[in-house]
């Protein structure tokens, strides 16, 4: 009886360290992404996180103004190359793919006039099945 | 018996899966949920262990992850959202930005008085109200009105306490912002970074339907800034800035509509008078045209070079104007 409780009481601690390292690397990652946030860019306020599988596809909408230059950020685990972020216009014409630039974790992007864009991100070579992709967009004020 | 509004959103109505949206889910829940079901879990691994004689060949981490990947209706190549969200808002600082580069003079009057902070009781007011001087906050920082930015920044951190979120504001933010009080470019940098703290709290902590509250009353004041800009000085940079919220304003529908006939009065009343404004932002025609990007490798850049145009008739501003100013003078009421 006394191995068992034990056991349970191993078992409770060993997941309860799995699970708080979890929470600790999502901390980590907000600020490595926002380390890519350099002067003169600031933040639009807003993170872009998702926890994806290897073969899913995270994506959100967003408007960019004309006359402005932004800067997106992406990032994950402990290596920045382990993401493709991909831009596309509403029409899905393509952009920009960071697959084309050695998988770079940012860039910058100017827009003549405002355009309503989607941003799409996946996981590449990972053996994780899953993980946390996150963007960060910012802009020159 | 209410009904949720719809309206049709032209392209991302056609999109949108609504039946998708409401079965995705957001991964802290499953980060946070974890923590229940690991135990609850280890607990079974153990009973079934001694069930069958001994715990050996179980990697109860394996079995925890797959356990939650179960529970989340994984289905191999899908679409996941971010933070839950489909949609972005566009930061109201920008506005900001472009009506100080429209040449128009600081106007502390189009502003929230930091004074009405005590007559924001309630979550529903204090959230919105929250985003609201955020807005005002950016709006000074651009005109480096600086003498005004302390009482703002004052303001949002009373509203965070009041609704714990205070992870945002730290003691290290507040040295920042005090070691920083005279420094423009620093202090709009901060801001930013607290709202965005703040929207990543809210999340992580389930707390989306505040995080929504704060985005709209940031984009209301933003638009209200603009459209009241107007009467000063018509310019057409901001014309076309307005006309181009269409977009966002049907976004920001999207993100409140999980909330309604969930939450109070006041918020069905809220995002039914966003529906009653993106009817006539349905009005606004956009001619889009496609041209290939010109691509800076050395300088990580990308020129955008396809071109939108906004067509928004006179009427069409007015009444945006005029409805903008109602739903502001109920947010900050």
């Amino acid at each position: 009886m006394k191995k068992t409780i034990f056991f349970i009481i191993l078992n409770v601690l060993v997941f309860q360290m799995t699970i708080e390292k979890g929470f600790g690397q999502n901390d980590s990652l907000n600020l490595a992404c926002t380390d890519l946030m350099t002067a003169p860019f600031v933040s639009d306020g807003q993170q872009y996180r998702a926890f994806i599988a290897a073969d899913e596809t995270a994506e959100f909408r967003v408007t960019f103004y004309g006359g402005s230059t932004y800067r997106i950020a992406a990032c994950t685990g402990n290596n920045n190359h382990n993401i493709v972020f991909t831009v596309y216009d509403k029409e899905r014409n393509e952009l920009f793919s960071s697959r084309d630039y050695n998988n770079t974790p940012y860039w910058d992007f100017q827009f003549q006039s405002g355009v309503d864009c989607i941003i799409e991100a996946q996981l590449i070579n990972t053996k994780q099945e899953q993980g946390l992709a996150i963007i960060s967009i910012g802009f020159i004020p | 018996m209410k009904t949720k509004p719809y309206i049709q959103f032209g392209y991302w109505a056609k999109k949108i899966n609504f039946v998708e949206l409401k079965y995705n889910m957001r991964f802290l829940k499953r980060l946070k949920n974890m923590k229940n079901r690991a135990l609850y879990l280890t607990f079974g691994i153990i009973f079934a262990g001694i069930l069958f004689n001994g715990c050996h060949g179980e990697d109860p981490k394996k079995d925890a992850l797959s356990d939650s990947s179960s529970q989340f209706h994984y289905d191999a190549g899908k679409v996941v959202k971010f933070n839950g969200r489909l949609f972005s808002v566009p930061s109201p600082v920008q506005v900001a930005s472009l009506i100080k580069a429209s040449s128009m003079s600081y106007n502390k009057e189009l502003l929230n008085p930091i004074s009405k902070k005590d007559s924001y009781t309630g979550t529903f007011k204090q959230s919105l109200n929250l985003g609201v001087y955020g807005t005002d906050l950016g709006y000074i920082n651009m005109y480096d009105q600086l003498s005004d930015a302390g009482g703002y920044f004052a303001v949002i951190k009373i509203l965070s306490e009041n609704l714990n979120i205070m992870n945002s504001f730290n003691e290290k933010t507040m040295k920042r912002i005090e070691k920083n009080s005279e420094n423009k470019d620093s202090l709009l940098s901060i801001m930013t970074s607290v709202y965005r703290d703040a929207d990543s709290y809210l999340i992580d902590n389930e707390r989306n339907d505040i995080a929504i509250l704060i985005l709209t009353g940031g984009w209301v004041e933003s638009l209200f800034i603009m459209t009241s800009s107007l009467s000063e000085k018509p310019d057409q940079r901001i014309i076309d800035r307005i006309g181009e919220q269409k977009h966002p304003l049907d976004n920001m529908i999207e993100l409140m509509r999980p909330y309604y006939g969930k939450q109070s009065e006041e918020y069905d009343k809220l995002l039914e008078k966003l529906v009653d404004l993106a009817t006539v932002f349905d009005g606004v025609v956009t001619e889009y045209k496609f041209s290939k990007p010109i691509i800076n490798k050395e300088k990580k850049i990308t020129l955008i070079k396809s071109n939108s145009k906004t067509i928004i008739t006179d009427f069409q501003l007015k009444t945006i104007s005029k409805m903008t100013e109602e739903l502001r003078a109920e947010i900050v009421k």
